[in-house]
């Protein structure tokens, strides 16, 4: 009977420590919200620049492919952005709503204990509407564009006041990829009502599509949580049926880091020491 | 919590540069990236993209930026002979520096005026210039008192979707007047109007006084008239600056309506104020098996207008993609009728309507 027991217990903790050998890649996600100021210029529907401000929100996820390969991660990036511009004499205004969404991959460098380069690229799919009331028949244009982009990040890890503060410039920049962009004198009605989209979408790359998409940001630990705070400066310009766009924004953001693991089906479960309200 | 075996891997994989792979490959991945990198930036800055100057906002700013709208814009220079460079030379006269807002505003106007297009416009705060000689140089040709008297839709007509709509001549014909194709009607409207005309000889559709709206509705309101689809016109847009740079024309074709068909006489009453989207209609109908066309020509507005902006903030519209029948013959300068028919006054004291009754006899007769 002792004996017995004594064998139970070792496989008890033989199994026990099979599941702690187990490494989890955490997600390290964040959700930040803040203010932009925007300032656009879309021929189509005005030849002058329109500026204003607009409520950004942005949802960011990042992870190792392989927990036990730290030097390839992943990072998906979801933004919306809802914006009202007028124009310099108060005449006319534009309203702007636009998302995108990016996932792409880093090679990570560690330069030094304390500072990291990320190097890698990311494929982006966006997506903008611009509503001008005052338009007659040329009231709205969107901007549809999918695009190859190549991607960095610095990481710097600074001690202030006793906290490990993470401070991270971030950038992207397009490199290749195809776009909407209307002929200015077609109407809406001829290209969706009519379906003649001739000359309405443009392979985009560094000669007609030039941009910068950085942000700055700081990590600030707490006891049970993680303040982000950033400064992002997005600059946009494309050009193509002899017209040239702009999209310029600047703003501020505040958010909250936090990393958590995905424990779902069969073969995926959370290990008992989790609990679950499911239970 | 980990076992000794699992503390020295972590250790191995969180602290860095610790495996060959990161050491013999750091340099050339950091000699690609710097490539890339420098390929990128030489090639970004020799390829700058420049924005536009915009034109200043001081009278002669608005005044070049206007006339280059219309110069590379506007689609009717060449079809209307008119020499827009002369054009310039002639208003640029006519204002200095100081001129004021208002007087700024009246000579803009009047140069726009010279287009002789009731599609272009300049809005401003205070006024919107126009033209509309293609309806005020001719006779009305139509009194929206007349068509509500009892011998027309008197005071108990029904209303569906825009349409106002009535049995005249004894319970024979149908009538529907339609002032505006701004008005939204659905499939339900127009089914139940016809239903109420199934045992007219025929229907009368007056859209006199409709001054356009939405070319789609124009167009759904003609499907309901023909049995398979019809080319009924072409359309064009501007795909440069030259005043002949147009695209190839589109086919502008007429569905037949699945469901809701009248395939008797039916008669479009028209005159010089059935404008933009009516006349659109109008060249349409022209092709319908039993439709005819009844009253003075239509005012035309082929052009489907865009808007544009001043620095000033003002806003141009003018026409932009003109539009053809189905022999590809501009409809800018109006329909010519089936059977034209003017108003006569003796009639109209009379309480007639003198298009409506030649409407009227021609399908009861």
């Amino acid at each position: 009977m002792r004996k017995t027991t004594i064998y139970l217990l070792l496989m008890l903790s033989a199994c026990m420590q099979a599941q702690t050998d187990k490494l989890y890649p955490l997600i390290t996600a964040a959700d930040q919200i803040g203010l932009s100021s925007i300032q656009l210029r879309d021929p189509y529907l005005s030849p002058l620049y329109y500026n204003g401000a607009g409520l950004k929100y942005v949802h960011t996820q990042q992870r190792f492919f392989n927990p036990e390969n730290n030097t390839l991660s992943m990072e998906s990036k979801a933004s919306a952005l809802v914006g009202y511009t007028v124009n310099e004499p108060y005449s006319a205004a534009i309203m702007y709503v636009g998302g995108d969404y990016r996932w792409g991959a880093f090679y990570h460098f560690r330069l030094q204990p304390r500072l990291q380069l990320l190097a890698g690229g990311n494929i982006n799919a966006g997506f903008g509407y611009k509503y001008n009331s005052r338009n007659v028949n040329n009231p709205v244009n969107v901007d549809v564009a999918v695009n190859l982009n190549l991607a960095g990040k610095l990481r710097y890890d600074a001690q202030i006041f006793k906290r490990t503060v993470r401070l991270t410039y971030a950038f992207d920049s397009p490199l290749a990829g195809c776009m909407y962009v209307p002929l200015v004198d077609a109407s809406y009605y001829e290209m969706f009502g009519l379906g003649n989209m001739t000359d309405a979408v443009h392979f985009s790359s560094l000669h007609n599509k030039q941009g910068l998409n950085s942000e700055f940001t700081m990590d600030v630990p707490f006891n049970r949580s993680v303040l982000r705070v950033g400064l992002h400066v997005n600059n946009l310009k494309y050009q193509a049926n002899d017209i040239i766009f702009k999209f310029q924004e600047v703003g501020f953001t505040l958010g909250w880091k936090y990393n958590f693991y995905v424990f779902s089906g069969r073969k995926n479960q959370a290990p008992k020491n989790f609990i679950s309200t499911e239970e | 919590m980990f076992s000794r075996d699992v503390k020295i891997r972590r250790r191995k994989i969180l602290s860095a540069p610790k495996n060959d792979f990161f050491k013999t490959n750091t340099s050339f991945m950091k000699k690609i990236l710097l490539s890339i990198v420098s390929a990128c930036t030489l090639f970004w800055f020799s390829s700058c993209i420049d924005e536009p100057e915009i034109y200043a906002n001081d009278n002669q700013g608005n005044f070049e930026a206007l006339w280059d709208i219309i110069d590379t814009r506007y689609c009717y220079l060449s079809y209307k002979n008119i020499n827009w460079d002369s054009i310039h030379t002639a208003y640029a006269q006519k204002f200095n520096k100081n001129t004021s807002e208002q007087d700024m505003f009246n000579i803009l106007g009047e140069m726009l005026a010279e287009l002789k297009d009731g599609h272009v416009n300049l809005y401003s705060d205070f006024d919107r210039s126009r033209y509309w000689k293609w309806f005020t140089d001719y006779p009305d040709n139509f009194n929206p008192d007349l068509i509500y008297t009892d011998r027309y839709l008197s005071d108990d007509y029904q209303i569906a979707g825009g349409m106002r709509y009535a049995k005249i001549a004894n319970g024979k014909v149908g009538y529907i007047y339609y002032g505006d194709f701004s008005s939204y009607f659905t499939d339900a409207n127009i089914s139940y109007i016809l239903n109420s005309f199934r045992d007219c000889n025929g229907l009368i559709i007056d859209v006199r006084g409709n001054g356009g709206g939405y070319l789609s509705l124009a167009g759904q309101l003609a499907s309901y008239f023909f049995s398979k689809e019809t080319l009924t016109g072409y359309m064009q847009h501007k795909n440069g600056n030259g005043h002949d740079d147009f695209s190839k024309p589109v086919e502008l074709k007429t569905s037949a309506h699945k469901t809701i068909q009248w395939q008797r006489p039916v008669i479009i009453l028209s005159n010089r104020h059935a404008y933009s989207a009516t006349n659109s209609f109008i060249s349409r109908m022209k092709l319908a098996p039993y439709a005819l066309i009844v009253g003075d020509k239509s005012g035309g507005g082929g052009g489907m207008p865009l808007s544009s902006e001043l620095p000033n903030g003002w806003m141009v519209r003018f026409s932009s993609s003109p539009m053809f029948d189905a022999g590809m013959n501009h409809i800018e300068w109006g329909i010519d009728p089936d059977v034209k028919v003017d108003m006569s006054s003796e009639d109209q004291t009379n309480g007639y309507d003198t298009i409506i009754e030649k409407a009227v006899q021609i399908l009861t007769r």
